[in-house]
């Protein structure tokens, strides 16, 4: 057999076992062992990509930065009215700079955990933090950033890193309330591209451009009283059954590099 | 390939794996769909140095596989099948060590890449209850769109500062 022949046989002999191996599940162990090797250079390599990140999007441009503070200046203004006069209501007397308190106080701690990669297709929207099941995370654990707004959840496990899909996700279902009323009324569905829609929202719940999307709590490990996102766009003619709605999300994805995971006391690890 | 240059190889396949994998993922667009570890390979194919390509598919994409969150975690089979046919393509057909069919060879890998993401996509969403999200043509587009400029690069560098392609005429230096 001419060595070329020989050569090509070897190769295709070596990526099919490759693919057997991989199927099979055989190389977890090998994997799970490069991971903790190569776990310190990749947050290396995330931080230096951030960074790099932060100073190619640089300062924006000031006029369009003075605009767009105004208008949020104006809407921040309308929802602290509508905000203040809910809170009244309520017989617990949370803000959001409290959302931690309340964390602890309804059983749940916070594992913190730092993005180290992102999923590069515009459809998916996911991320790999540094913290797997050694340090106590679960598959459906809710992920937060900043003080309290609900990001995503963990849909990949593996001993050291996990895989949060975010709400934008195609594939992201999420329960929600509005934060008006303390009843389910719809699914946060991704659309990629950072984008979310509440749908399946009954015609008979009242919904406006800037109302407060939290999760509903009807899911296990997910809390209640999460913050999700701001209402955008109502859509849905008053004949159909239900009605929908574009959220605008409040956490800037894009230049995340901390999360938290929220998990219930008693699943926290033995000391 | 002596042990040293073997370790060497071993090394930056190993880095430019971790970089596909995590920092080029955090750049904003159009930045990060750089995926240098093709481009390296199909760089190594035209220096002549198939085994080392081949390794650094296999290292490289094994890497990518521990920490991607593609649709599928077979970019090391994947990358290998798109390395060998590669250096199939340019032992054969593209015999001409030029930049042309440094691209050539690149856009080849490319595809098979995607070809075979996508039949193992297609058998898994058969064999198992997965719907698997296909990446946008555009994206494809604009990772191409990398490579062949950073294989072009890469290229005219090698030219630039090594002889290695250069014909010498006897007589003349």
């Amino acid at each position: 057999m001419p060595i070329r022949q020989r050569v090509g046989t070897w190769v295709a002999v070596g990526i099919l076992i490759l693919l057997l191996l991989k199927i099979s599940g055989l190389l977890k162990p090998l994997e799970e062992g490069a991971r903790f090797i190569l776990l310190p250079a990749g947050r290396l390599m995330s931080s230096a990509g951030l960074g790099l990140r932060n100073i190619l999007l640089g300062s924006p441009d000031y006029v369009s930065l003075k605009e767009r503070n105004r208008d949020l200046e104006r809407r921040l203004t309308n929802l602290a009215v509508d905000y203040t006069k809910l809170r009244s209501l309520e017989e617990e007397n949370r803000s959001l700079n409290d959302l931690i308190k309340f964390t602890q106080d309804s059983g749940y701690d916070a594992v913190p955990a730092r993005i180290i990669a992102r999923n590069p297709n515009p459809l998916r929207a996911s991320i790999l933090i540094d913290k797997g099941s050694r340090d106590g995370v679960e598959t459906g654990m809710a992920v937060v950033v900043g003080q309290g707004i609900f990001i995503g959840k963990v849909t990949g496990l593996k001993e050291r890193v996990s895989t949060v899909t975010l709400i934008s996700d195609v594939a992201s279902r999420v329960a929600a309330a509005s934060i008006n009323q303390n009843v389910l009324i719809g699914l946060v569905e991704g659309r990629g591209n950072n984008v979310a829609r509440l749908t399946l929202v009954p015609q008979a719940v009242a919904l406006k451009p800037d109302d407060v999307i939290v999760t509903a709590g009807t899911e296990d490990k997910i809390p209640a009283d999460l913050l999700v996102g701001l209402v955008n766009e109502v859509e849905g003619k008053p004949t159909d059954p239900f009605k929908s709605a574009w959220l605008e999300p409040l956490a800037k994805i894009d230049r995340l590099d901390l999360a938290l995971v929220l998990r219930p006391v008693a699943l926290r690890p033995s000391e | 390939m002596s042990k040293r240059s073997g370790f060497l190889a071993i090394l930056a396949a190993v880095a430019v794996g971790l970089a596909e994998a995590t920092f080029t993922t955090l750049l904003p667009a159009p930045l990060n769909y750089l995926r240098p570890l093709l481009a390296c390979c199909i760089l190594l194919i035209v220096l002549n140095k198939t085994r080392e390509a081949l390794m650094a598919a296999a290292l490289g994409g094994f890497v990518i596989d521990i920490f991607g969150l593609g649709d599928s975690s077979f970019s090391c089979v994947g990358l290998s099948v798109a390395a060998a046919v590669s250096a199939f393509l340019s032992s054969s057909i593209l015999t001409n060590r030029s930049i042309y069919s440094a691209v050539a060879l690149v856009i080849a890998g490319r595809v098979t890449e995607r070809l075979c993401l996508l039949l193992i996509g297609g058998i898994s969403q058969l064999l198992f209850p997965v719907k698997a999200v296909i990446e946008p043509f555009v994206s494809d587009v604009k990772i191409a769109g990398w490579d062949v400029m950073m294989v072009a690069l890469g290229f005219t560098a090698f030219v630039m500062f090594t002889r290695r392609f250069k014909i010498i005429i006897s007589g003349q230096r």
